[in-house]
């Protein structure tokens, strides 16, 4: 049975781009936010930081994520490594231009780039679809991911219907309606999805605890799948009675927050590390966002600023807050780990290696989380106010935000530090802080010299 | 005789269960010994024999925590060969923690 991809610095990769992605997000916010959050959401500027958020930084650490763990949660060996390399190199530079080309608004050249994001997920769903095969027996976890690939592939379709619409006018559904349409079918069908499936591996695991009530979760599944369908369809079609499938999935997300609640309730490790209890603190968003949700999809005369800054501020806090909070919770497990696993198994059984959670900083980690999160709620908060206020308030919020984005960054990349003393040059000793530059510690240098 | 004590074992089996505490899992931060994860030591003429078991199946560092385990045991002096068994039953339960891991969990994150 598989316990690691072969070649660590490939889902690390994954995380550099997406990391890089999140960091751009944060840095240029603060400088546009009049553009962005001080409108309505349906401009060029709004859709190239939703989809340098969405597809730069979300989607990216799903694969590299996924090339790693699912593997691990299925107990069965990646299908090609080689498919996983060339769906990175399609998807950096698909993303990269997708964003330039809504930036400018060049629908030509978003049409090349979409495609360079098409090759890499397909090859991915392909990578992922002959892995899931050779699972004898499938379980909560595998079916969860099968249903998240067939929800990316939807949204990659309605994405491919709303960019020709646009070049050629095909004028089958209202724009808007498509436009939130493929939003939730992307958040809800693709991302939510795929972290339901993986959370009922990786909470039990570390938490020292296991699966409370399967029935529970199977019927969190039902019901989001029949709430995610319903909402798509009548957004698409504009209906009135999107409130009803909204409070299926709102019931849907409900049963599987208990069951996650249940999972750390019946844990036998007593004291949460930081990444636990920040996961936990970022799957509690779910319930003011199914909230919101439901006030905004309420059948309404017309469109009102408070609904259409209610619009952005809704997406901004699933995005950055929900969902973002989330994967860097779980990032702070997954990049020590990898990193752990490259550098240390030799010694195992000789010395006493680190544990992961020496690999970075706890206390950097608290402060990151809690800026960050104060940030979002800052800006989301603002967001509603939208042109009522003076927009150094959203400044100064984004501004804030960016910072705790900026320490998370940081501290993830602490680990790559032990990486680092594979090479033995005078910079990577003075950086693990020997002042004369004598060499400390080459856990790789000791266990080849024993070898 | 539970493994977490091993004081009135022999000098072998005790310097064993020693160096088997240098074995630890990176994310729970404890050792395969108080980790309840040895569930017996057999030791005949300088051949080992561990029998041990998991957190989890599908545990990702299965194959470190054993080679760990089997590099460990060499280590001692006086073992000629170990051989891992890797139990089926009973399956791993956090009751198994010893007293002292239970401590260190309780004083840590």
């Amino acid at each position: 049975m598989p316990t690691v991809v072969a070649d660590v610095r490939l889902p690390l990769r994954y995380f550099a781009y997406a990391l890089g992605s999140l960091a751009v997000f944060g840095a240029a916010l603060p400088f546009f936010v009049q553009d962005v959050l001080m409108q309505h959401h349906y401009t060029q500027r709004t859709i190239a930081f939703t989809h340098l958020a969405a597809l730069g930084w979300i989607t990216t650490a799903i694969l590299g994520a996924a090339i790693q763990l699912v593997p691990v949660a299925l107990g069965v060996p990646l299908h090609s490594a080689r498919l996983a390399r060339w769906t990175f190199w399609c998807h950096a530079i698909g993303v990269a231009g997708m964003v330039y080309s809504f930036w400018f608004w060049q629908l030509r050249l978003l049409i090349w780039f979409g495609s360079f994001v098409s090759v890499g997920l397909s090859l991915f769903i392909y990578n992922m679809a002959r892995t899931l095969r050779k699972i004898p027996r499938h379980d909560l976890v595998s079916v969860h991911v099968a249903t998240a690939l067939g929800y990316l592939v939807l949204t990659f379709l309605a994405g491919q219907y709303l960019m020709h619409d646009k070049i050629i006018g095909m004028s089958l559904f209202h724009v808007l309606g498509g436009i939130h349409a493929h939003a939730h079918l992307a958040v809800l069908g693709w991302i939510v999805m795929m972290m339901i499936g993986v959370s009922y591996r990786l909470v039990p695991m570390f938490t020292l605890s296991k699966i409370q009530c399967e029935r529970r979760a199977w019927l969190a599944f039902a019901c989001l799948n029949l709430g995610i369908l319903g909402i798509f369809f009548s957004l698409l079609l504009r209906k009135a009675w999107v409130p009803v499938p909204g409070m299926i999935a709102g019931v849907g997300l409900a049963f599987w927050l208990w069951e996650i609640a249940a999972i750390y309730g019946a844990r036998q490790r007593p004291n949460l590390d930081a990444s636990l209890k920040h996961a936990r603190i970022a799957l509690a968003h779910a319930i003011p966002l199914v909230l919101i949700g439901l006030w905004l999809s309420w059948p309404q005369p017309d469109l009102t600023l408070w609904t259409a800054q209610g619009q952005t501020s809704y997406g901004l806090l699933a995005i950055m807050g929900f969902i973002t909070l989330f994967i860097l919770a779980f990032l702070h497990k997954i990049i020590p780990f990898l990193v752990w696993y490259q550098v240390y198994p030799p010694l195992v059984g000789l010395k006493t290696v680190p544990k992961l959670t020496d690999l970075h900083s706890a206390t950097l980690e608290r402060w990151a989380f809690g800026i960050q999160l104060a940030g979002v709620w800052g800006t989301a908060v603002l967001t509603l106010m939208g042109a009522q206020l003076p927009a150094v308030c959203l400044q100064a919020a984004t501004s804030v935000m960016a910072l705790g984005i900026g320490m998370n960054i940081l501290n993830l990349a602490l680990p790559l530090r032990h990486l680092a003393a594979r090479h033995d040059c005078w910079l990577m000793r003075r950086w693990r802080g020997d002042p004369e530059g004598r060499l400390i510690t080459a856990p790789i240098f000791h266990a080849e010299e024993r070898r | 005789m539970t493994i977490h004590d091993a004081t009135n074992a022999s000098p072998m089996l005790r310097q064993i269960v020693l160096s088997l505490r240098r074995v630890s899992d990176p994310e729970v931060g404890l050792n395969v010994v108080d980790l309840g994860l040895i569930y017996n030591i057999h030791a005949d003429e300088g051949e080992v024999e561990i029998l041990f078991t998991l957190t989890n199946p599908l545990c990702p560092v299965r194959e470190v925590l054993a080679a760990g385990i089997r590099r460990a045991v060499l280590g001692v002096e006086g073992v000629r060969g170990c051989t891992l068994h890797l139990a089926e039953s009973p399956s791993w339960d956090p009751s198994m923690i010893s007293e002292e891991g239970r401590r260190i969990l309780s004083s840590s994150g």
